[in-house]
């Protein structure tokens, strides 16, 4: 299935991991490109996250112990210098 | 894409969209079939058209809010998803929920499934081009529809459980089981009537025997769960494993040959089974309280709790910090079956490709749940 982030957009995938031994509990995904990119989903594998970064998707992934929103409150404001320069 | 490649060896230019927006389809999404002489060589799936932001929404709400949220993710499995939220808390809090409270949280969960159940019929019927049956369908379901009113207050959104036990108003007295159990009989009947017609149409027969076929190879590499799993002979159950239902009897239904016919039946043979547990469950309900109210809050790690959901497996999972809720996720079982709805289009005639999709028991709107964090000129940003 795919799933389109838009340009210059962030979201979070972590309902949509399908944990086969993944070592992670959360993945944001952000788009710094002026181009909508589609990603697959469900993730199964650690795999995925280099076949995205080829994309040219950012990707944070979180682990269980990692605080998910400070993860995400900083990709959002890397974004929005970002957006601002665009 | 799903995962063959057809068309990577070949380039198949006719490629026919389906929605967003589609009479056939009950939510949006987004189906492109890319189509060869009629038949369908590659089909994807996109969804994100009914972002909620649930999960994100939750961080930091009052657990026994976040708790009432769950219930919004999905008008037909809400209770459910309220049922598993609470399981987190109690499982992290170590509390003891009263018997009595369980067999009436399983009660609705079950009466759950058998509109969940009933609903997929009559809406296979309808893709299938069969109003009537479709309609008697939903006049079954109209029974537990009142059932699960009376018991919950509501016809969509119950909120049985709470942190600890049910609420109050959700207790059953002898009146309210003396209903359960016409109910139940009611139901037995008609649907036992129904799938014995449905079995004996020569016509229905074959529009869907053979149709969209999904083998239990292809099934199991490609994360398929709840009866779309079990329709091709794999037989996993997470009741088996919950102790909520280890007093009860009752069968894992399987099916053979993971077509549209098997997905049907599988469901209407799952409707007697849920029965079989109600029954036992009204027969056997324990006197008592119905909550528990002597724990206290403390600060957990991540907690995680599967259920079997009316679709399959049913994840939910979040810490909690001076009672609040964090870092939550939550997986319904559509996620896991999206790659099986593409995959078992391949291959069916074009006529056929809703129908495949259908079989899986889509439920998009409660899989649509990623963050998305729109600014707005007067606010610092909105979350929708």
């Amino acid at each position: 299935m795919k799933f389109v982030v838009r340009p210059l957009h962030i979201i979070s995938v972590g309902g949509y991991i399908v944990e086969v031994d993944f070592p992670y509990r959360n993945i944001i995904v952000v788009n710094p490109t002026e181009e909508p990119i589609k990603i697959d989903i469900p993730v199964f594998s650690t795999e995925w996250i280099d076949e995205q970064r080829k994309l040219g998707l950012e990707i944070i992934p979180t682990k269980d112990d990692d605080s998910f929103l400070k993860a995400f409150k900083k990709a959002k404001a890397k974004l929005d210098i970002l957006k601002a320069e665009a | 894409m799903s995962n063959n490649n057809q068309v990577n060896s070949k380039v198949i230019e006719t490629e026919v969209p389906l929605g967003t927006v589609h009479s056939a389809a009950l939510e949006p999404y987004r189906v492109r079939l890319f189509v060869e002489d009629e038949y369908v060589r590659d089909a994807e799936i996109t969804i994100g058209v009914n972002h909620r932001g649930i999960e994100r929404i939750m961080e930091g709400l009052p657990v026994e809010k976040a708790n009432a949220l769950t219930e919004k993710i999905c008008g037909i499995c809400s209770h459910i998803h309220i049922w598993n939220s609470c399981l987190v808390a109690e499982k992290g809090l170590e509390i003891d929920v009263p018997p009595r409270a369980e067999y009436i949280r399983l009660i609705m969960g079950e009466l759950e499934r058998l509109h969940s159940h009933l609903l997929y019929l009559a809406h296979g019927c309808e893709v299938l081009g069969h109003e009537t049956f479709s309609m008697r369908i939903f006049y079954i379901r109209e029974t537990v529809m009142e059932l699960l009113r009376m018991i919950g207050g509501n016809r969509v959104q119950y909120g049985v459980p709470v942190i600890g036990g049910i609420r109050p108003r959700s207790d059953l007295n002898e009146m309210r089981i003396q209903k359960i159990k016409e109910g139940m009989d009611l139901i037995e009947e008609k649907v036992t009537e129904f799938a014995d017609r449905f079995t004996r149409d020569p016509m229905i027969m074959s529009r869907v025997t053979g149709v969209a076929a999904l083998s239990k190879e292809d099934a199991l590499r490609l994360a398929a769960t709840g009866p779309t799993l079990r329709s091709t002979g794999v037989e996993v159950d997470l009741r088996r494993d919950m102790r909520q239902y280890d007093p009860f009897e009752f069968e894992v239904i399987t099916q053979e040959d993971g077509d549209v016919k098997s997905n049907l039946l599988m469901r209407a043979l799952e409707i007697f089974e849920a029965i079989k547990i109600i029954r036992q469950a009204v027969k056997d309900l324990p006197e008592g309280k119905i909550t528990n109210r002597s724990w206290e809050m403390h600060d957990t790690g991540i907690i995680r709790s599967y259920i079997e959901a009316p679709r399959g497996k049913l994840y939910h999972s979040y810490r909690l910090e001076d009672g609040r809720v964090r870092n939550s996720i939550i997986r319904t079982p559509s996620i896991t079956n999206i790659n099986a709805m593409e995959h078992a289009c391949v291959g069916t005639h074009i006529t056929d490709a809703q129908l495949a999709i259908v079989q899986c028991d889509p439920c998009f709107t409660c899989t649509d749940r990623a963050i998305q964090i729109v600014d707005h000129p007067l606010k610092k940003s909105t979350i929708k």
